[in-house]
């Protein structure tokens, strides 16, 4: 699973570093099959989206907070396992 | 020191200051001012609260303090009867611009929490010892429907009930901007919502990161500082040293400070540097003098010591405040200084003295680093000034080491971390004697201010990296 992370300034100040700490407290069998990435900016939060953005498998998910987020790769790790 | 924990307040209030910011450079702020809250709020449900025209309301008091108002002052001002006031409300001729008050409470936000009273929870099984019964002087627990039920009127707020409960069954209730308040300057107004006691307040911020509710508020300087810009002003950016790790792990202090160069700041320099001269001074000064001396760094601990033991008012150190220091030396005739810390009291220190023009949140400047489209993670790095002792300043216990590294005698210091310690402090500073009393109005220093970004234990790793050896 790739997941990339933005880091950009406007996703940094609405919560991206709650959601990167957040990764950290995934189950270990999950974890193991995340492929980590960050990103400056995906240049979509200025309107047609709404920050803090991430990327999973390259599709975007926005207003993400720790527990939203964790629910999404879940999702996409019990999909990927069917 | 305390814990940092993202909250809905938090992405409010940046959400708010990003959009007034990103508006105001498009030069559409007037025509669409009226219709922030709408925005932002679109409803039909309210997003934070159950009714979205309360929450509206809330946003519409807080737009005008990000605007640089007064609370108390534009409370009756509608949105849009702004747009003809506001190149005076920006260039701060307007007298609804906020110069002495700088932690406000809106009192739309503030939901009038109860406190001072002891309440029974569900938690009671009516034990049959029934402690709280047999423990309460005032016979004002009662047993009803198979449980403790606690009469206001008898209740004179002991609290020896809670005690003798087995199963922590009765807690008192808090307001928790009271009990985040070390000073009691917290009391009720008529209809019993939050009301700060300014003969008491030190504008430490405390209830502004403690309110559940956002309802604590500070006047902004944001955008008068772009007004500023604007306008052609040559400002020069200081930032403080509890910058550092402020906008993540990937950006660098040189990065800032070209991210500021190119914001529109003529220049950015670290006061860390203006931080180095205060402990030299401090250091210095020790050498010649036999009495205590307090450090005067932190403006609230100042404004503590006069307004709660004024005793020491005259032992205050005679070196200025790093940002002022520094301020001094950078001032020139028509420039201006724009100060960037994780402190509300500073505006009210910059608004006493000739030498700092605008203040800002690191929250601020990441919602100016938006508006001006400008990531700091892309710029190229930089040095940046100040020692290591300078960057100290930043934590708890940093002046101490700092002004004891470079003192040539022995130093018994004394540490006040955060104002809860300020009584005790200074009861122990009557009995002994201290050479230097290091005072820091926020538990922790700087890097666990009002206005960061995160958490002050990531900070606190980060800070040990910074500044260059002495």
């Amino acid at each position: 699973m790739e997941i990339k992370v933005c880091v950009g300034t406007t996703c940094h100040l609405l919560g991206a570093t709650e959601l990167v700490e957040a990764l950290k407290d995934l189950p270990p069998e999950i974890a193991r099959k995340i492929n980590l990435g960050y990103s400056v900016c995906f240049e979509s939060c200025q309107g047609t989206m709404r920050p803090p953005i991430i990327s999973i498998n390259g599709k975007y998910h926005q207003d993400m907070n720790p527990s939203r987020m964790k629910a999404l790769i879940l999702k996409t790790a019990e999909s990927e396992r069917s | 020191m305390r814990n940092f924990v993202f909250s809905e307040i938090m992405k409010i209030r940046r959400q708010l200051m990003m959009t007034l910011a990103q508006m105001y450079e498009k030069g559409t702020l007037q025509e669409h001012l009226a219709g922030i809250p709408k925005m932002l709020l679109p409803g039909p449900h309210g997003t934070y609260r159950s009714s979205v025209y309360h929450e509206r309301e809330v946003m519409k008091q807080r737009t005008k303090m990000y605007l640089g108002m007064d609370y108390e002052r534009s409370r009756e001002l509608e949105l849009y009867e702004l747009p003809s006031l506001i190149d005076d409300i920006l260039g701060m001729k307007s007298d609804l611009v906020s110069h002495d008050r700088f932690v406000q409470v809106i009192k739309e936000a503030c939901d009038s929490c109860p406190s001072g009273r002891y309440y029974a929870t569900d938690l009671c099984r009516n034990c049959v010892a029934h402690s709280c019964y047999n423990a309460c002087p005032k016979k004002a627990v009662e047993i009803q429907n198979d449980r403790a039920v606690i009469n206001i009127d008898q209740c004179i707020g002991c609290g020896l009930c809670a005690k003798a409960c087995s199963f922590y069954a009765i807690v008192k209730l808090e307001r928790p901007c009271e009990r985040s308040c070390a000073l009691q300057a917290i009391a009720k107004d008529a209809s019993f919502a939050a009301d700060i006691d300014y003969s008491r307040c030190v504008s430490c911020g405390a209830c502004y990161v403690a309110c559940p509710f956002g309802a604590t508020e500070s006047p902004s300087h944001l955008l008068r500082t772009l007004a500023g810009i604007r306008r052609g002003e040559e400002i020069i950016a200081i930032f403080a040293p509890a910058i550092v790790a402020q906008f993540g792990p990937k950006v660098t202090l040189g990065q800032i400070k070209n991210a500021l160069k190119k914001a529109g700041f003529s220049d950015a320099v670290a006061v860390a540097a203006g931080a180095d001269e205060v402990a030299e001074e401090e250091a210095h000064f020790l050498e010649h003098t036999a009495g205590t001396v307090t450090t005067s760094c932190c403006p609230a601990f100042v404004d503590y010591i006069g307004k709660n033991q004024p005793d020491f008012t005259d032992r205050i150190s005679p070196a200025p405040s790093p940002m002022i220091a520094l301020a001094k030396h950078l001032k020139t005739g028509a420039g201006k200084i724009a100060f960037i810390g994780p402190c509300i009291a500073k505006k009210l220190e910059a608004s006493k003295g000739p030498f700092v023009d605008y203040v800002l949140t690191f929250e601020e400047l990441g919602a100016l680093f938006i508006a001006k489209g400008i990531e700091p993670a892309a710029q190229e790095d930089a040095t940046v000034e100040g020692s290591r002792l300078g960057w100290g300043f930043a934590a708890a216990g940093g002046v101490t080491a700092a002004v004891k590294e470079l003192c040539t005698r022995e130093l018994r210091t004394l540490r006040m971390d955060g104002l809860a310690e300020g009584k005790e402090t200074f009861q122990t500073a009557r009995q002994e004697k201290f050479d230097l009393i290091e005072g820091m109005a926020c538990a922790g220093g700087c890097i666990a201010g009002p206005g960061i970004m995160v958490n002050p234990k990531v900070a606190a790793g980060a800070l040990k990296k910074a500044g260059s050896a002495t």
